[in-house]
């Protein structure tokens, strides 16, 4: 398992993105958010990087369809 | 037959004896809300149990039988479902305080199904809140208790549905899966449950979670019930524009087919990072046994899947946060803290990266189908890496390893869930604790059949899914 990268998403940024979404952001939890958010961000970043220009959101089904039988 | 002799029947066995007439639909009925109501101390397992309108419609059945109309193959059989399928007038509190007191405005295609192959429904399932927890807790309805041991997690968030199936107090039971939602609670109780094939069974009319990953499956005490229910509830739905359209397989005469032949793929890496001890001999016994069968054992390279990992929980993140925006705007305080937290994760998903999550998708099931299905027929893993946790160790208070005692959790049962495959847990053995261990088997997307057969042939030649918890 990959350890949680440092937190390079802002406990401010998150209370921002929060709040301008309607939700209440207390300190605590806007931290929380943070931190998830960079954990997931870092973790997949080196894979968005190898995404091909044309992939696309609906790749799945016709990937699917390949392999199925 | 006394009560313990029915409720110790299979779907399979209890469709055949009451078609034969050897027991009314009726009598079955009061012998499981019997069981039920006896466990229910225990277990919390029941949401509800709807007695006098189980037994008024088992009564309709065994008049229809007895006319001679049989509704479908699973005629007068009662069971009980996770409380996230909706039925008409009816309100599904889906683990939450928020929809408790919400009457369903339509039924779920899965029960329309159901009731079609003429089975009833006599009660309801706890489950995690909104089927966002992995465990088994919920601080709204009280913590659901694995029926093996009651300081033990039933796994979540089909909690319900696993610890009710292990009790003997529903013979199969609905549950839906994310990121393992069926599979966890299979897994820590001992029970058969398969994750369908994005897109093989139609979500209209349940709870949602995640649009792009959630799926709806059985969980039951054999293979062959859970083929069972899973023919009764596949295949296209116009009300459920993800639905896939092929022609859905007769799993249940597929369940003949011979094992020799097939491949089956043990991963070099990943599944095995992190497993206890105990669950790897466990996984052993289970390759030996697949083995004897006359199956091929290879090992198999995987892809980087920790990658993917990140990727699906931003869509499920962000797909839950956006389905829950105005309760959560509204009634923050109706949540528990645990999910609150968990919703709130999406609120600062990028939309770049949640379109890339989803990009990913076609070219991680594309690298993943040529590094194990272009050598194997299904990949076979612990459906769980580390021994069942008990309630305590992942409550609130559990601790500072609690976050990463609940990652591993659903460690080994997320990857299916963003790679859209099926994957079915059946029991592998127990711990020396005397606690159920589950193998998992992935597929190619749509062979269930072939998930089915493996494991149905597996839990002959092992007899482990005939053991009964003391309760």
């Amino acid at each position: 398992m990959n350890p949680s990268p440092p937190s390079d998403v802002s406990s401010q940024t998150a209370a921002s993105l929060m709040r301008a979404q309607g939700h209440d952001a207390p300190p605590e939890a806007a931290a929380d958010v943070a931190a998830f958010a960079a954990r997931v961000l870092a973790g997949s970043r080196a894979a968005f990087d190898a995404l091909a220009f044309e992939d696309e959101p609906a790749g799945w089904t016709a990937a699917a369809n390949r392999l199925a039988r | 037959m006394t009560d313990a002799e029915l409720v110790a029947l299979d779907c399979t066995a209890l469709a055949a004896a009451i078609r034969l007439g050897r027991v009314t639909s009726e009598r079955v009925t009061e012998a499981l809300i019997a069981r039920a109501e006896a466990v229910q101390p225990a277990l919390n397992a029941f949401v509800r149990i709807d007695a006098e309108q189980a037994l008024r419609a088992a009564r309709a059945a065994d008049l229809d039988l007895a006319a001679g109309r049989v509704r479908g193959p699973l005629h007068g059989v009662p069971m009980a479902h996770k409380d996230m399928f909706y039925r008409l007038g009816v309100p599904s509190g889906c683990g939450s305080r928020i929809t408790a007191e919400r009457p369903a405005t339509t039924t779920a295609t899965a029960l329309e199904r159901l009731d079609a192959a003429g089975a009833l429904q006599f009660g309801v399932l706890n489950m995690a809140e909104f089927a966002f927890g992995p465990t088994g807790h919920n601080w709204h309805l009280g913590h659901c208790r694995n029926a093996w041991s009651p300081e033990h997690v039933t796994g979540g968030s089909s909690s319900g549905s696993g610890t009710a199936v292990a009790a003997r107090a529903t013979p199969a039971a609905l549950g839906s899966d994310t990121g393992g939602s069926i599979r966890m609670p299979a897994s820590f109780c001992g029970v058969a449950g398969i994750k369908p094939t994005y897109g093989l069974v139609s979500r209209a009319g349940a709870m949602p979670l995640s649009f792009s990953m959630d799926t709806i499956g059985p969980l039951a005490r054999t293979v062959e019930d859970c083929a069972l229910l899973l023919r009764a509830i596949a295949g296209a739905d116009p009300r459920d524009p993800t639905c896939d359209a092929r022609p859905v397989p007769d799993y249940v005469a597929q369940l003949q087919r011979p094992v020799r032949g097939l491949v089956i793929g043990r991963p070099r890496s990943y599944f095995y990072d992190a497993c206890d001890p105990e669950i790897l001999a466990a996984m052993e016994d289970s390759l030996d046994r697949l083995r004897a069968l006359g199956a091929t054992v290879v090992d198999v390279d995987l892809p980087d899947v920790d990658a993917w990992n990140a990727a699906g929980t931003m869509v499920i993140s962000a797909e839950a946060a956006a389905v829950h925006g105005p309760w959560l705007r509204s009634r923050p305080h109706d949540y528990s803290a645990q999910v609150l937290a968990r919703l709130r994760g999406g609120l600062a998903v990028p939309a770049t990266a949640y379109i890339d999550s989803l990009r990913l998708r076609g070219r991680a099931i594309a690298e993943f189908g040529a590094a194990v299905f272009s050598k194997v027929d299904v990949l076979h893993s612990p459906t769980i890496e580390l021994a069942t946790p008990t309630i305590a160790q992942t409550d609130v208070g559990g601790g500072p390893g609690m976050a990463a005692l609940l990652a591993r959790v659903t460690r080994l049962t997320r990857p299916a869930n963003f790679l859209g495959l099926p994957a079915l847990s059946v029991p592998a053995g127990f711990s020396r604790a005397g606690l159920p261990i589950g193998m998992q088997l992935t597929g190619r997307p749509f062979d269930e059949a072939t998930l089915l057969t493996l494991g149905r042939a597996y839990q002959r030649a092992t007899g482990l899914h005939e053991r009964a918890p003391a309760l």
